[in-house]
Formats: structure tokens, sequence, C-alpha cells
């Protein structure tokens, strides 16, 4: 009997041993999860990620708000961290995380497709967005991480923070680095489809372009600081052969935006969710600024009908952004962010808000236009500054769904607010910033915010007029850090940073 | 049990020598049921002459003529003594004991343990004191009667929720919620609340961490094991029971009934028909016809206004400006239960058979709501020589269909109705379809729908199957040792499905027609639809060596086991924001692309352990267990973990049998158990190796798209460990009559797996780590006095148990000193939130207050007179009860038994944010406490220069309606809502009569019992004065989560249950 049970036992123990190998190993792969993905499928995820980041209104309203291109509605409480300047260390960390984040899934690109010479596209294009990442990172916190970021391998959970101006000048060296790849690619190097590359198609002279061209806004931001020209017209020459986005070469990013929740235009689905059906509170929270629409009605810009509503059927009016509950114009007389539908249920997508399926801008031909009109006219760069600001805003009038010849009419009234040649010399540069700026409303909120701080146009602005708020009477000049990154980081994070006064290195004023 | 005595005492006793002189017979019968109980010891007094009741219960027993008493005893009853006269013939009714000291207490894999062997505290409960105010959840019945067991109902509703901790949190972020066991298998504590009640046996409470060395890691934080009713040796029984109990709100915050509809929100038109004034206070906001909030003028019952705007037909409402007595609580019906059970149960000597079915079919206090619950359940046993075999098996299948969120703002029905001004006719809107002023377009408010469209456009159903096998086999072939295994399979499937039906206004509505925006001018709201198949797939088998000899005065037991675990989860979720056709709620049905999700997860483990007791003289008990585990979601380094654990017992009172000889101490143990234990609490079982996910979007058609996850994979994760010491005492004066145990215990849980924070410049949001120490350290004592007063037929047994437990962050990780528990900080915007805070209790409360100064003075504005939002989080106290008082009362007279149970809870604080939804709308009492008049705010202080704080002696608050209420940041912060969590509560009062049906039927042998009851539950709740919100035990989060301490308006109010049963025994 004894034999018997010990023979059972030891069979038992045999059965399990040999099973328990299998047994045991089933957490080792995840089912619902790859471990290792291809770069072709993570790229298209990289640039969508950015685009919703820079596209989601909600990231960056306050560039919006504080700069007189929209007001909250009459109807909702006035969120004091806007109108009283009140920014905590939470506040807006949302994008620092996303482009971190971005910026991880493009690292991972760029190692992997290191290895082999055939994936040098997928390499320069992650290099490129890396930097056009880390520019949108240092125009909004100034010192990041940098040389240490994304290396969990090496096992690095704490980077150190860089220097602001050593990235900015880094970023320079490492468009050049992509520039010199693409330019060097092997002839049967794999060209990115249009599933993964949903900005260019794969088309990579015009990555060329954008490259040249995000390196000439990050050079122009740093026009204003004093003995950098050199510097800066010696790095535009080194590439200047290349050219920059033209009109109708805008990089604008489409995925394959589908009429369906979660798969919209992400500035568009903020607002709605299935064709022209109110999905959030944002229809009746975000609406126009008075400062915008002031300036518009002034100088008759057609454009108006695009960007907002009528709240009448004929009348535009704005709020000034930050007036107490009281002051505001009631919701019923304010203009609605640019919407409309036609009775057969079709939206217009030149409007604002426009439609679920409009591609987003990630750096539009009229703001490249813009950008050189600036360099011209600061004589960083060769061209006619006037060509380079008419060309842009005729570009943004084609963009709004308006006609050339309508540009045409706007530029050459005699208003020196539109008028280039009529400007003044001295006010030729504000002609330029202030027509980007309502040029970029709702397309570019950081470089909206950056022009606003190293030039101070518009000059017109009204910020907030709450009794309560703090600070210097203008807005904040920089976000603060994550409030994960000052508890988990905190050896690293700059110390004595204030919103009001901890400007960015490029901000001379 | 009874069966098991029997053969015990048979053997003892078919070997006696009878002396006979006279012949007594009788009848043995429970006091439970009335039926026969076989195999109880008869003994004349003194002598061991006695013999066994038969299978009816009876006996015949031969009695010498100087006999005087009898003594019956059986185990899991109260012993008797009864007096011998002239008569030859008698009835004895026995009861149940309910805990009795020298019990057995039924421990892992089902072995029934002497109470006395073991070192670590336990308690049980039996069948009778759940079921006997008419629970129809076993949790219920369990709540207050064993001390260290905290069960709160985290929520109201047709089918409560329900979190079982036992000696408090060990863990930060993993479930701190016990295990339950039914009939040796291991199932989720929620199982427990898809099972019949009325097939229970007993609840066997194992407290601590030490379980878990025969249970595994699930078991660390304690263990309950559920033994269901199985049938014996006794004649087919077959038992029918109805309950049915009526459940209506007992408590709505206190709410003020002096101001109506206003807001002030629209003061450009504050010139037409539906914006006035009423009266001549002008402090105010004018009354709005179609506003939800209510700041406006004072009420006056003689005037009439109008509700609401004109309609198209240019009909409109016209009621009495006064407030409806009761209005808001006669919105909510009265629930009905009504519960049918049936069970039948026999057996022999080598077999045993129980069958029963219930069906419980409820209505909530909201219309609509409905649940029903139907269950089968059958087990049967039988032995072949040494070999035996049993099995059991249940199904249980629960509907539950619930009112979902209003389609535009996604808010419960509760918000809907607080958000409704006294003065309005809510009841009058039911018909939604018929009546002008119910409908989408004519109902008054502009705001929010009617609650009642919600309850029949916006519903969740959750329709769920649970299934429970199990399988026994042993085998004895010598009597030191026992082979056996078991296998226990569960498996559940729920199909949830939630959807709102599209809105659609009129034209007329869609205009605006009463310009302020009325709701149908941002329509059209889509409807959507979502639809969730879920299942789950449990099997555990345990192979089990036991051996058992004595030697001498030493006995020794030990168990060779094998355990083996294995889970498989699979989910499939689709989901549709637009229906196209209206009422058909298919994902089919849809414009725009479905959400699609699949998730398919696995675990294994494997545990291998030994458990000895060594004995000695039946009063020293040393009992000790190690185990290993393998657990898959480890990596192959890591995944083998160890744990000890030892207990010891001594029986004072038979180890010094002088200590008894006094008239008093009946009976002393002491004891001591230390143990170890691992868990693995990784939510995400493949958290060991990186991962990709689909990025959100994508696939946008044919472009696929993915993303790394935001979590940093940890290959080197390892389980938490508990070490867990305590020490107790158990004695019993006056014969047993008297009992008291007493233990103190603490535990300290480390290397927790929580989620570190990771710099976001490195591509990711966190990293699971081992990491964090929190200890836990308390006090369990229970009183029994049975009877505390015995009077002839009056008897009053009274059992009394208070814990005292204490949760202290020890640490969390380096450079971190709190850890929230759900997100406080979620888009920039505040919220409170539970937090795990090195030196305090956990979990603590952080909630958002107005600014202070140092001296926690409110620093007001110098020109409006109103406070600001503090930049930070302040603490405000925990929300674990220190102090758990349990008194359970059984008073029986004849055939009259009252039972009644308190509970009463202290030392937390709970945030009400029910608050903020009523001082949103101004319903709140105090928010009508001044009249509306302009105040100054209590111990304000004005910041006159910076850090320099004044006392605030002329600035007012001039408007103290809407914009203090609800503009002011008061509104919107949470530190004024936090009151005490204290309460008492009269869990359940029932009465029961046991009907003589002998003397009323003759003894017809068709119906051998039969009892009637009226039971009430939750029927008075004290709480402290500014506690005017809610039931404090209530909960926003679900069962598993630790970030407990907060109410919202997302629940609906307190209910009190009454009710009847009658039960018949055939």
């Amino acid at each position: 009997m004894k034999k018997n049970i010990l023979i059972i036992l030891a069979g038992i123990l045999v059965f399990m041993s040999s099973c328990s190998k299998d047994f045991l190993a089933k957490n080792e792969k995840n089912p619902n999860s790859p471990s290792v993905v291809d770069p072709k499928l993570v790229l298209p995820a990289a640039l969508n990620a950015i685009s919703t980041t820079m596209n989601n209104p909600r990231r960056f309203e306050f560039v919006y708000l504080w700069h007189g291109l929209w007001s909250i509605s009459a109807g909702y409480s006035q969120p004091q961290v806007l109108t009283q300047y009140k920014l905590i260390n939470a506040s807006y960390q949302n994008a620092f995380i996303e482009f971190y984040r971005a910026g991880k899934n493009l690292d991972v690109i760029e190692q992997q497709s290191k290895a082999d010479p055939k994936n040098v596209y997928y390499q320069a294009i992650a290099m490129i967005m890396k930097a056009y990442v880390f520019q949108n990172l240092v125009d909004c916190w100034g010192d990041v991480p940098y040389t240490e970021a994304f290396q969990t391998e090496a096992g690095n959970l704490k980077p150190v923070y860089d220097k602001q101006q050593a990235i900015y000048e880094d970023l320079v060296v490492k468009i050049d680095a992509a520039i010199a790849l693409i330019q060097a690619a092997p002839f049967d190097a794999n060209v990115p489809t249009g599933g993964s590359d949903i900005i260019y198609g794969g088309n990579m002279s015009k990555w060329l372009k954008f490259a040249n061209t995000l390196k000439l806004r990050i050079l122009v931001h740093q026009a204003d600081m004093d003995g950098r020209t050199a510097y800066i017209t010696g790095k535009i020459a080194t590439t200047s052969a290349i050219g920059y986005i033209g009109a109708g070469n805008g990089a604008l990013l489409n995925p394959g935006f589908l009429i369906s929740q979660g798969k919209m235009n992400p500035f568009y689905e903020t607002f709605y969710n299935n064709a022209g059906t109110s999905q959030s509170d944002a229809t009746t929270y975000y609406f126009a600024g008075k400062d915008a629409v002031d300036f518009m009605k002034a100088v008759a810009d057609p454009r108006i009908a695009k960007f907002y509503q009528t709240w009448d059927g004929t009348s535009y009016d704005g709020n000034f952004f930050g007036l107490s509950q009281d002051a505001l114009v009631a919701q019923a007389k304010t203009s609605k962010l640019g919407y409309f539908k036609s009775a057969a249920g079709v939206e217009d997508a030149t409007t604002l808000i426009g439609t679920g399926s409009k591609p987003t801008p990630i750096l539009t031909d009229f703001e490249s236009l813009f950008v050189q009109a600036e360099a011209a006219q600061r004589g960083l760069l060769a061209g006619d500054a006037q060509a380079f600001y008419e060309g842009a805003v005729t570009q943004s009038f084609l963009y709004m769904g308006l006609t050339s010849a309508a540009a045409g009419s706007y530029l050459s009234q005699a208003s020196a607010k539109t008028n280039y040649a009529n400007a003044t010399p001295e006010n030729k540069r504000e002609v330029i910033l202030t027509q980007k700026w309502l040029a970029l409303n709702g397309i570019a909120p950081v470089e909206i915010w950056t022009d606003y701080r190293r030039t101070g146009f518009p000059s017109f602005i009204h910020f907030s007029t709450d009794n309560a708020k703090l600070g210097t009477g203008t807005p904040p000049v920089r976000l603060l850090y994550p409030q994960d990154e000052v508890n988990v980081n905190n050896a690293n994070v700059p110390a004595g940073i204030d919103s009001f006064t901890s400007k960015i290195f490029w901000q001379k004023r | 049990m009874r069966k098991l005595s029997f053969l015990l005492v048979l053997l003892l006793l078919t070997a006696m020598q009878v002396l006979a002189q006279r012949t007594v017979t009788g009848k043995v019968t429970s006091a439970d049921d009335g039926s026969g109980i076989p195999g109880v010891t008869v003994l004349i007094t003194g002598t061991s002459t006695g013999v066994l009741t038969d299978l009816d219960g009876k006996f015949s027993l031969s009695v010498p003529k100087t006999a005087t008493t009898l003594q019956f005893t059986f185990v899991g009853m109260k012993p008797k003594e009864l007096a011998l006269t002239a008569e030859n013939n008698y009835d004895v009714v026995m009861e149940t004991s309910a805990q009795q000291i020298e019990g057995v207490v039924v421990t892992a894999f089902g072995i029934t343990r002497q109470s006395r062997e073991i070192g670590v505290s336990t308690a049980k409960v039996a069948d009778k004191e759940l079921t006997r105010a008419g629970a129809s959840n076993v949790m219920n019945g369990m709540t207050a009667k064993v001390s260290g067991l905290q069960i709160n109902t985290i929520n109201n509703g047709v089918n409560p929720e329900t979190k079982i901790t036992l000696r408090g949190n060990r863990h930060f972020l993993a479930s701190n919620q016990a295990l339950v066991v039914l009939d040796g298998v291991p199932v989720s504590a929620t199982y427990l609340n898809s099972i019949n009640p009325n097939d229970i046996e007993s609840v066997s409470v194992l407290k601590g961490a030490s379980a878990a060395a025969l249970y595994g890691n699930e078991a660390s934080n304690g263990v309950m094991i559920v033994s269901t009713k199985k049938g014996g040796k006794q004649k087919p029984t077959i038992k029918v029971s109805n309950t049915t109990t009526f459940e209506r709100i007992s408590y709505l915050p206190n709410l003020q009934e002096r101001f109506g509809s206003g807001s002030g929100e629209t003061p450009g038109n504050s010139d037409n028909n539906y914006t006035f004034w009423i009266g001549p206070d002008r402090n105010t906001d004018p009354y709005t016809s179609y506003e939800n909030q209510q700041f406006g003028p004072e009420y006056n019952p003689e005037v009439m206004v109008i509700l609401g705007g004109k309609l198209a037909d240019g009909s409109y409402q016209m009621v009495p400006y006064g407030a409806i007595k009761n209005q808001k609580k006669n919105f909510f019906q009265t629930g009905v239960s009504i519960q049918n059970d049936v069970s039948y149960s026999g057996g022999d000597e080598n077999s045993n058979f129980y069958l029963s079915a219930q069906d419980v079919n409820s209505t909530g206090t909201v219309m609509g709501d409905k649940n029903r619950r139907t269950s089968v359940r059958m087990s049967a046993g039988k032995k072949y020589g040494n070999f035996g075999a049993d099995f059991s098996m249940g199904i249980t299948k629960t509907k539950t269909t619930v009112a979902g969120g209003d389609m535009n703002q996604g808010r419960g029905v509760y918000w809907n109705v607080l958000n409704t001004p006294q003065h309005v006719p809510i009841t009058t809107y039911k018909d939604i379809d018929n009546n002008p002023f119910a409908t989408l377009d004519g109902y008054y408010n502009a705001y929010y729908p009617n609650p009642y469209w919600q309850i029949a456009h916006s519903r969740q159903l959750n329709d769920r199957t649970d299934f429970l096998g199990s399988m026994n086999l042993s085998w004895k072939p010598v009597e030191f040792l026992e082979i056996s295994n078991r296998t226990g399979l569960t498996y559940n499937t729920s199909n949830y499905n939630d959807y709102t039906d599209e809105a659609i206004f009129s034209t007329y509505s869609k205009n605006d027609p009463w310009s302020q925006g009325h709701m149908g001018q941002q329509t059209p709201y889509s409807g959507q639809s979502s639809y969730e198949m879920r299942n789950t797939l449990n099997l555990s088998n345990d192979f089990l060596v036991k051996l058992s000899k004595d030697f001498g005065d030493f006995t020794t037991k030990l168990i060779l086991g094998t355990s083996l675990y294995q889970t498989g989860f699979n989910a499939m979720y689709s989901a549709a924001s637009a229906n196209v056709i209206p009422g058909l709620y298919n994902i089919s049905n849809r414009v725009g692309e479905p959400i699609a999700t699949q998730t398919t997860l696995e675990r294994s483990s494997l545990g291998v352990f030994a458990d000895a007791t060594f004995g000695y003289k039946n009063y020293v008990f040393l009992h000790a267990s190690a185990r290993n585990d393998w657990d898959s979601r480890l990596v192959q380094e890591n995944r083998s973990f160890f744990y000890p654990a030892a207990d010891l017992s001594i029986v004072l009172t038979d180890m010094f049998p002088s200590l008894k000889d006094g008239p008093i101490l009946s009976f002393l143990k002491v004891r001591a158990g230390i143990s170890k234990t691992g868990q693995i609490s990784l939510a995400n079982w493949y958290a060991t190796v990186p991962s990709y996910v689909a990025a959100a979007g994508f696939p946008y058609g044919n472009n696929a798209g993915f993303r790394l996850s935001t979590s940093l994979s940890n290959p080197t994760l390892r389980p938490e460990l508990t070490k867990e010491m305590e020490a107790g005492l158990e004695m019993s004066f006056l014969k047993n009559r008297f009992t008291f145990g007493a233990t103190a215990y603490k535990s300290n849980t480390f290397d927790q797996t929580i989620p570190a924070s990771i710099s976001s410049a490195t591509g990711y949001s966190t990293a699971f780590i081992n990491a964090g120490e929190l200890e836990t350290r308390g006090i369990e004592t229970d009183l029994k006095l049975t009877p505390l007063v015995n009077l002839g037929p009056v008897n009053w047994d009274l059992t009394i148990n208070y814990s005292y437990s204490t949760s202290n962050v020890l640490s969390i990780y380096p450079g971190l000193d709190e850890l929230p528990i759900n997100d406080g900080t979620a888009y920039g915007i505040l919220n409170s939130a539970s937090y795990a805070i090195i030196g305090e209790q956990f979990p603590a409360i952080k909630v958002t207050d107005v600014l202070r100064d140092p001296e926690g003075r409110i620093i007001v504005d110098p020109l409006t007179g109103l406070p600001k939002t503090a930049p930070a989080l302040v603490k405000k106290g925990h929300a674990n009860p220190n102090h758990i008082l349990g008194i359970v009362n059984s008073f029986s007279w004849k055939g009259l038994t009252l039972g009644i149970v308190a509970e009463y809870r202290t030392g937390n604080n709970i945030v009400n944010r029910v608050a903020n939804a009523l001082d949103f709308t101004g319903v709140s009492e105090h928010s009508a406490l001044n009249g509306r008049q302009p105040f100054m705010i209590p111990n304000s202080v004005i910041e006159t220069a910076p850090g320099v704080y004044t006392p605030n002696t002329d600035v007012i608050v001039t408007d103290a309606g809407r914009a203090f209420w609800v503009n002011s940041n008061y509104h919107t912060t949470d530190a004024a809502s936090v009151t005490s969590a204290a309460f008492w509560k009269l869990r359940e009062v029932s009465l029961n009569y046991d009907v003589p049906v002998e003397k009323l039927f003759g003894n017809t042998k068709v119906i051998k019992a039969a009892s009637l009851g009226v039971v009430g539950r939750n029927l008075l709740m004290w709480r402290p004065r500014t506690n005017v919100w809610t039931d404090p035990e209530f909960n926003t989060n679900s069962a598993t989560s630790n970030a407990v301490g907060y109410t919202n308006e997302d629940q609906t109010p307190p209910t009190r249950v009454m009710g009847f049963n009658v039960k018949l025994t055939f």
C-alpha cells in the first residue's frame, strides 16, 4: 500500500514539473500587444500624436484666449488659472507629457532605422520631427531634458535638464544632419508609404524643404538676440539652396480622418461629434475674441466669416478675455468660432472648426512665407519681404476658402494695417507679425505666443481686466514644469522658475 | 458535522453496558426548524450511560430510578439538561450555539479543526444569523457580526456592491478585499453577491494573513470560508420560504424650501416674461421660469408663476410659487423585493444530497430599476468503503437594469432630481410622451432633461451568469492517511449593454423660443450604445495528503499538498456613438466606425505546501506551515517565492486544571501567531514585457499605427510581502455562559507594487516598482453573553464585538512623500483625491480648499469679500474607520425571537461631494440659512500686504446667492463638505415566530415546522450633526479601489428596508 502511494505521488510530481514550464510561461508574451513593431507602423502614430497635441484647442487654449483671438462665453465661469494668470505646475502639463511621448516613439524609430541603411528616410523624418518637438518644448518651457531624454534602456529615469540655447543650437545641427542623410540616401532606400508618412506621403524633397523651413523658424526666433545675426545668417546659408516650403506645399497631416468618434480631425472633434452633432461644451464655451474681431472689422477682412460666426445673421462681436462676469457681452450677442453647415448638411471645410476629415496643419505654407518675410525684412534672408508677406496673406486667404483676388484687394487697400507698401519702415515688421497672428488663429498656437513674446506684436492686445489678476499685467512668458517632474525629478528640475519673469532665452524685450 | 460526531459517539457508546430500571422515551428537535436531530448524545447525568437519538431524533433509554436528570449534548448545539419527572415521554428542543468557544472551525480545504488547536484569530457565523433579517445577499447578513470584519455597501441600488476587508488595509493600490473560498474553491468577493444566502451553512472568517500559507498569495487579506449546506443522514426534508421586503428612501440631504428658481445668469433678458422679481427683495436673483438653480426670490405660495416657457401651441404652465412638501422624496418609489426559496435535502449513512432554487425579484427606488437573480445549487456525496466522492455546483443568473446618465452631460437621475426647484411638481412629469410639459420640448428646465426621460431612454443593462462547480475525491487507505483531490471551476459571463437614445427636439425648441438657450438649441444629441461581453474561467486543483498519528500524549497532523491555479479572461467591447433607428440598441445600427477592442488575459500559479500541527496532551498545540509559489506573472528569476507561518495555542485551563477549580473561570486559552506572505499585485499581468498599443484613433481605415505603452515595463518586479503578528486569548466564565476573546495584531506590507511616476522626459509616465511600506495595527475583541438573561422562557443573548485598527504609511519611495491613489490633478485642474502620505493614516483624504492664512482663516478679496482657491490640496483626515462596534441581540420568549443588530463606526472622514451639487443648484439647507442676505464670511481676513493678514471687519459678500454659492470657489472646493463619517446604524431588526405545528395541526407529519417573521434593515441611522448629506458608508469607487471616502450625486440616497418572511419545512 505505502509503495503504491509513493509511486502515485512521484508520478504526480514528475507530471507537474514537466508541464510547469509552459504552465508558468504564459505571461512572457502579451497576447494583446506586440513587444516590437516595425518603424513604418510607429511613424504614423508618432506624427499623429504631435498633430493631436498641437491641434487640440484645449492644449493651448491659453494662447488663443490671452492673445485676443478667442474668449470664454458669458455662460461659463472663467477659470482663474487663465483670467488671473495663475499658472500652476499642473497647468497645460499634458502638452509636455505628450511631446515627450511622441519624442520617445520618434527616438525608437531613429534608433531602429539606424541599423538598416535602407531605412534612412525613416531615420531622417524621425530626426526632423524630434527637432520640431523640442523646438516647441523649449519655446514653452525653456530648459528641458534633451541629451538624457528617452534613456530608459540605459536605466536613466531622471534625465538632467539641458540649457535651452544649447538645445536650440543642437536642433539646427540635427536638422542639418537629417538633410544630409536624405541627400545622401542610397538609391534603393525604403520610401515611406502614404500610410506611414501621413504628412508628405514619402515625398522626400518636400521633407527637405520642411526641414529647412523648420530650421529657419528656429533661427528667426533668435533674431532679436544681441550679436546673434552672424550665427543666424551663417546657418541659413549652409542649406539655403534647398529653399523653403512654398505656396501649396504646406505640411498638412492626414492619417485618413474618418467621420467617426475618435477618428476625426482633433480640432473639429473638440467641438463636434458626428457631422454637425454637438459633442462637448466647447461649442458654447469658446467664443470670439474682441481684439481679433475689432481688427478684422476695421480692415474689412473677409476671413472674419471663416474664423467666427455672426450672432444675429450679420454682426460679429467678441469679448475681451478675463472681463468680470458682469462686464461680459451676453452669450447671445457674441460670435461663436467659425463653423458652417448648409441646409443639405454639407460642412464648410474652410471655417476655423472646419470638418472632421480636414487635414491638420503642422507647418503651413503661409507660416513659411511669413517667416521668410520676417527674415527678409530683417535682412537675414535674400528676397523681397513684401512679396513673401503678400504671398503669405494670399495663401492664408486660400486656406480659408477665399480667392487670391479677395486677398489682392485686401492687401491693396489704403490701410497700413494690411498694405505693406503703405506701412512706415518701422511698422513693416508689425504688419507682418500682426497678419501672421491673425492667419495662425487656431492653427499654430505656440508660434503666436512666441512671436508675441519676442516682438510684442500685435501691439493692441487687451490683457485680462480681472482685478484679481497677478503679475505685471501681461500674460506669463512661459509655462511651469509639470507637477510630476517637480515630484520625481526634483534634483534636475531648474529651481526658482517664475512664470512672469523667467523668459525663454530668445525673448529680449 | 452532525454526522461526524454521530459516528464518533456511536463508537464510544455501543460497547457500554446499560442497566435498566425504567424506560424513558422522547424526541429531540431543533429550535431552528423543529426537525428531529439524529445522533444527539443522551446521558444520564453523572454516569457514562447513554444512548444516541435515531434518524427522527427519537430516543429510548433505560434509566435507574435514582436518576434525576438527563444531559443532551450535540456538536454545534447548546448542551441541555432535563429534569426527570414521573413522566416517561419527553420532548426536548435544542438550540444551536452560534459561536461556541469549544467548537470546531472549518479551515483550509474544508478541514475541520478543533477551535482549541488554532493559534490565530478565527470567527464563525452560522446560517441562522446570516439570514435572520432576510438579507438578499450574504454580505449584508455578515455586517456587524464579526470583529475585524468591515463590510461596506458602496452604493445603494437594486444590486448593491459590497467591499469586504479584514483587519483594515494592507495594500496601497492592490485590492484589500478578503479572499472568499466557497466549498474549497477560491472565488472573487463579488461572487458572494450572486449566491443564495439560504444555501449557506456557515461562514468561517480567518482574519489574518496567515491563511495565505494554505490558500496562496491571494489570501494575504484574510479569508472567508463559505460552506454550503449538504444533505445528511436524515429524512428527506423540503423547505419553502418567501421573504418580501419594501425599500423606501430614508434620508435626503437637508434641503432649503425657502427660495425658488433663479440664477441671474441672463441679466440681458431680465425684462421678459420669464424673468422677474417676486416681492420687494432685490438681494436675490430674479425668478427665472426655466432655471434649474434655486437662487431666486423667496417663496410665496399665493403667487402663481409661469414654469418653463410657452409651448408651440401657446400653452404654458402656471404653478403656485411655493415649495411642494416631500417633493424630492416622492420622486423615489417604494422598491419591492420578492424572494422565493425552495430546497430539498436528504441522505443516508453513505450519501448525501442537497438541491435548492431561489428567485429574487427586486425593483428599485428609482422607477424602472430592476434586478432579478435566479439560482440553483446542487450537491451530493457518496462513500464507497474507504473512497469518498462528492461534488457541488451552482448556477446563478442575474439580470439588472438601471437608469443611465442623461443625454447632454451624462448626469445621473439623482443630480437631475436635485436640480429641480422645490416648487416644480416633478412627479407629474412621468408621462414623457403625452404630457406636453414633460416632453423634451416642453419640460420647463432649459439646461437639464426631465429625469423621467433618462429613466425611459438611458439604460444600463447587465445580464450575468455565474457557474461554480467543484469535485472532491478522497481515499483513506489506512487510518492515519487520507489522500484527496479537489478540482474547482468557476465560470462567469456577463453581457453589459449601455445605451442612450437620440434626443429629438422640435424645430420650435431648436429655434430657442424662450431666448435663453433651450436645450433643444444644442441638438441633436445623437445617442450612443455600447456592448461588452466578458467571461472569466478559473480552474483550481488541490492535491492533499493528510497524515495524522498519535504517539502517547503527542498528536501530530501533517498536510502536504500542491495547488494549481489558472485563470483566463476575455472581453470584447464595442461601441457606437450614434444610433440611426431609434429604440434599436445594436452596434450594427449606427453611423460612423464602431469602437471595438479585445482583451485576453491569462495567468497561472503553482504552490507546494506543508502544514503541520503538533499537540501535547490536547492543551498545547504548535502549528507551522510553509509554502512556495511559482507565479507566471513574474519573470523566471523572480517567479518563485516562499512564505512560512507558525502559531501556538495553549489551553491554560487544561494545562493547569486548578485554574478551573473556581466557580468563575471555565476556559482560558492563549495564542500567538506569526506569518509572512507574498502577494502579486500586478494590475497588468504582462507588466514585465514591453508593449506597443494601437495609437489613439488608429487604425484609420487601412492605416495602422502603434505607439509604446506609457508604462515602462519592469522585469525586476517581485511580490509584495506582508509580515503579520498576532497574539490573543480566549476565555469563558460561568460554565461557558460568558465568553471573551481578544486579539492584537500588527501587519507590515512592504515592497508594495506601485506605479512610480517617472520623469515624462523618459517618454513614459509610470514604471511599476516595488517600494513602500504600510503598517496596520489593531485590536479585536468579542464578548458573548449566552445567555445574558435567562428567566424561564425568557432568554436574552448578547454579543458585542469591537475592533480598532489604524493603517500608517511608513514609506513610499525615496524622494516621494505622497502617492495618489486616484488622480488628483487631471488636466491641470486640482481634484480631491485619496493619497498614501508618509506618517499619515491610510487612505488619507486631500481636498481642494479656499485660500487660508497660516492660522487657517479664509482670505477674502478686499473688494468682493469672496475667497480664492488654494493652489494645492489640503489634508483632511483619513477614510478608514478606526473604531467599529457591533452589537447583536437575540431575545426569545416561547416561540418568539427578536433579533437586533446595531453597528457604530467612527474615526474617519468623508468628503460629501454631493454638497457641491446641492450648493451649485442652491437647494442645500445652509445656502439659505442667512436668507440670501449680504453677509461677511466669518473669521475671514484680508491680505493687506504680502504675508500680512488683517481680520476682515467690513468687506461683505453682496450677492449671497449664486455669486457666493456657485462662483466663489466655496462651491467648487471640497474642504467645507468634509465631515466626520461616524454613524450608528440599526442594521437589522427581526421578529420571528415559530408556529407550534404539532399543536396546531397535530402530528400530521406533513408540515414539520413553520415560522413567520417580520424583518427590517437599516431602519435608523444617527450621524454627527455636521453630516447633513448622506450615508457615509457609501463610496464613489468600486469595491476593489482603495480610493474611498467620497460620496456624490451619482448615488441614490440611503434607504430603509422592511418586510416579512414565511418559512415552511416539510
